[in-house]
């Protein structure tokens, strides 16, 4: 059975009624779903709350997924919406804290990769939200770009062409930090 | 300046962010709330998808409204006296507390509490459950289409006597009580005390 396949017999045990199935699309997409909102440049506690909203809104709203379509596009399409909705809201949302780094066996290696961590990071959140967006669903959900094009609501070649400006301005997001 | 690969490697480099471990939790506990919604609209959207069914269905609730209608017409309307619990999700209640404007359930699962308000009234209403912020977390609405949060509030439309107002929040400290507001059109109606061991 494979994942899309696994997807529906979930979506379908929980409208028969049994919640517990939820797990099973927990147990996929918490993590990626989780990663995006973070990326997007949330907080742990806003991303943890956000992440909760995003599930139980799904939940909610399971019966307007259309089964003949892959779940995760109609999942990262509610999370990217409610992620929309909470910056318009109420942020600018702030880089990510150092807890979000990961380590090098070496020490300087380690302090190199980190800054080259958070310099992106910083380089994402400055990005325009469309922008943010064609790189998250391209770089850290990797979609194709037929599935980013559903996902973002717009035609394959505007995902290309958002992703095209979003690297180009990331490298000079990137070049200027380098600069200063 | 940065060509394609070395930009493509920086961004392949940044590390998955894990979810915290509690957050599972908080979505089942959430979603354990929602599940007498999700479970009428299962009925429909099963009934989409399969066309017997759909006509059996059909033919089910037709007679069903027709014995409903018959009902009402025979005997006078009344509210029921405790319909809180009905849409509450099906925890230990921790505290009930009433006026003659609203009613207040709460309910426990864990860390998580879910506090519901059964409005009295006309509607349609704009009501509110406030909490202190430092005290519990809003993690989730059980009714959340027309609902708005705030970190110490949430508020909702109610656009017909079937709706409540129903949120889960999540306790912070280790206070032993939580004062909880509940009101209408900006009107405090309802205040609690509630104990939160």
């Amino acid at each position: 059975m494979n994942e899309d396949e696994l997807d529906r017999m979930c979506v379908e045990r929980c409208l028969a009624g049994e919640t517990n199935a939820f797990e099973g699309i927990l147990d996929r997409y918490e993590r990626p779903v989780y990663n995006a909102i973070v990326r997007m440049g949330a907080d742990t506690e806003e991303a943890r709350d956000l992440c909760q909203q995003v599930f139980v809104k799904a939940f909610q709203h399971l019966d307007s997924y259309d089964p003949t379509r892959k779940f995760f596009s109609w999942l990262y399409r509610v999370a990217i919406n409610e992620t929309i909705n909470a910056i318009r809201a109420h942020r600018t949302w702030e880089p990510l804290s150092d807890a979000m780094r990961t380590a090098s066996a070496n020490p300087e290696e380690a302090m190199e990769q980190a800054e080259q961590q958070h310099e992106m990071q910083r380089a994402l959140v400055a990005l325009d939200v469309k922008y943010r967006l064609a790189i998250i669903v391209r770089h850290f959900l990797q979609l194709s770009y037929d599935e980013a094009a559903e996902v973002l609501s717009v035609p394959v070649k505007t995902v290309k062409s958002r992703l095209f400006t979003a690297r180009q301005m990331l490298r000079e997001i990137l070049e200027d930090g380098r600069a200063r | 300046m940065l060509d394609d690969d070395e930009l493509t490697r920086r961004l392949e480099a940044m590390p998955v962010a894990e979810p915290p471990a509690e957050l599972r939790s908080g979505i089942m506990a959430a979603v354990d709330s929602v599940w007498v919604r999700a479970s009428a609209r299962g009925v429909r959207a099963k009934a989409r998808t399969h066309t017997a069914a759909r006509h059996w269905l059909t033919a089910t609730w037709a007679a069903a409204a027709v014995l409903v209608l018959v009902f009402f017409l025979a005997y006078p309307r009344h509210e029921p006296a405790d319909v809180a619990g009905t849409m509450a999700p099906r925890w230990p209640v921790v505290d009930r507390i009433a006026n003659d404007r609203a009613t207040l359930v709460v309910t426990r699962r864990g860390e998580f509490y879910a506090l519901e308000a059964v409005i009295n009234g006309a509607r349609p209403v704009t009501a509110a459950i406030a909490w202190d912020e430092k005290t519990l977390a809003p993690t989730g609405v059980s009714l959340g289409f027309d609902a708005s949060f705030r970190k110490d509030q949430v508020s909702f439309t109610l656009r017909n006597p079937q709706q409540r107002a129903g949120v889960i929040v999540r306790r912070l400290s280790r206070a032993t009580t939580a004062d909880i507001r509940v009101s209408v059109d900006n009107q405090e109606i309802l205040r609690a005390a509630v104990p939160l061991d």
